[in-house]
């Protein structure tokens, strides 16, 4: 029963209400506009020309619209992570912290608090390297590293959001999810946006370790 | 627009009234009145914002249209849901994996001084849960956003969906040990690894 408390609980959480947003009107109101019979020829060719640019904006904002960068960033990691297997070089091969994150700080402007390596207990956290990645839509660094056996990639990019969301925000709450064997973590601190793809889903928890050394041994494995 | 106070002071009925009467106030003061619901109901179902303005955008505008048949001594509540409940289930577009949404404002204010681990746990809790939730069959779905985005009773539901209270208990009931069983790890963490 109170299994079932705890569960519920989570589901209120998780399927909470939410505001609609303010364009939900207009989208609406125009909806409802009944559209008038124009005789003018000229005219009408006019607003067939001025819909089809409407509707071609719309497709544009629809496609900005749906991009999800949280996701988008997760895939980027989850692509380094899988050309990881194997050999692959690195802008700066390196395996000091404090050397990673001036190389990122300088690339950037994008300060990485990276836990000081070596770690000591059986959680062995190794850094390989940095490299810049570009896309069409960000600049990022991925940063390369091993916890024990695994592979694991940061990748760190300038955040997409506005002003007030930086300077107002914090540690902003995690996204967790898997694709295959592949853990992902995402979230955004500060001016900058984060996921981790790290290449073990059945301990995802070590990939934490590049920047969180004080997670206890024993809540790393579930 | 800034609409009349009275307008915001009349119950459903008298704003249908009003809309019956082609007055564009009481369209924006029903919809204001409404809105947050609809969409609620529309982004828990789909997981996606775009995909639930059109679903909100869809019910909106079969009940400006309905408007005119509306039987006023038939539940307004019961119609609005009905209707955005089929939007949803109409929506032909595959829905995307079910988000958690949350203003990140209000995720901060409700844990403030979260640890990591309990940072990290609670991403693989609500990852997970919208993984399983995101699972479910549309009705399931539904029945979870209807009970716990609304926060419906069970008879409510039955009278939106068209069942009995008897069969939404068990359905829910079924939904809850699905849930239980694959999120049983956390379930057992609650006292111990859940930190």
């Amino acid at each position: 029963m109170a299994e079932v408390r705890w569960l519920e609980q989570e589901l209120a959480r998780e399927l909470c209400p939410v505001t609609a947003p303010d364009g939900l009107w207009d989208r609406i109101h125009e909806q409802r506009r009944p559209l008038r019979v124009m005789p003018n020829p000229l005219r009408t060719w006019s607003i067939a020309a001025a819909a089809l640019l409407m509707l071609l904006a719309g497709l544009v904002w629809r496609l900005g619209a749906t991009r999800d960068p949280a996701a988008d960033l997760e895939a980027m990691a989850a692509r380094e992570l899988r050309g990881m297997n194997g050999s692959r070089n690195v802008d700066l091969r390196s395996g000091d912290p404090a050397e990673i994150r001036s190389w990122v700080q300088a690339r950037l402007g994008i300060d990485v608090r990276l836990a000081s390596l070596p770690l000591r207990g059986d959680a062995e956290v190794r850094l390989l390297g940095a490299r810049l990645l570009r896309s069409r839509q960000f600049a990022a660094a991925a940063i390369d590293y091993r916890v024990g056996d695994d592979l694991a990639v940061l990748v760190v990019t300038e955040r997409h959001a506005t002003i007030r969301q930086i300077v107002w925000s914090a540690h902003t709450p995690l996204r967790y999810s898997t694709t295959g064997n592949i853990a992902l973590y995402s979230w955004s601190l500060g001016a900058a946006d984060y996921a981790i793809a790290f290449g073990s889903a059945r301990q995802p928890r070590r990939g934490c370790l590049l920047c969180h050394a004080d997670l206890p041994a024993t809540l790393l494995i579930r | 627009m800034v609409l009349e106070k009275a307008v915001w002071e009349e119950s459903d009925g008298e704003l249908i009234e009003a809309c019956r009467r082609g007055e564009s106030e009481a369209f924006r003061a029903l919809f204001e009145r409404h809105k947050d619901k609809v969409y609620s109901i529309a982004l828990r179902y789909s997981g996606d914002a775009v995909v639930a303005q059109d679903i909100a955008q869809e019910t909106f505008l079969k009940l400006f249209v309905g408007l005119k048949t509306f039987r006023g001594d038939a539940n307004f509540s019961s119609w609005l849901y009905r209707l955005v409940v089929n939007s949803c289930f109409d929506q032909k577009r595959k829905v995307r994996r079910l988000m958690p949404l949350m203003d990140e404002a209000l995720a901060l204010l409700r844990a403030p001084n979260l640890s990591a681990l309990d940072e990290i746990v609670r991403a693989e809790l609500s990852g997970h849960l919208r993984d399983v939730v995101a699972s479910l069959s549309d009705e399931q779905r539904m029945l979870l956003v209807l009970r716990y985005t609304q926060a419906l009773s069970y008879d409510e539901i039955a009278a939106i969906l068209g069942t009995t209270h008897g069969t939404v208990a068990s359905r829910l009931s079924r939904i809850h040990h699905t849930l239980e069983r694959r999120l049983s790890r956390f379930a057992g963490g609650k006292g111990g690894n859940r930190g």
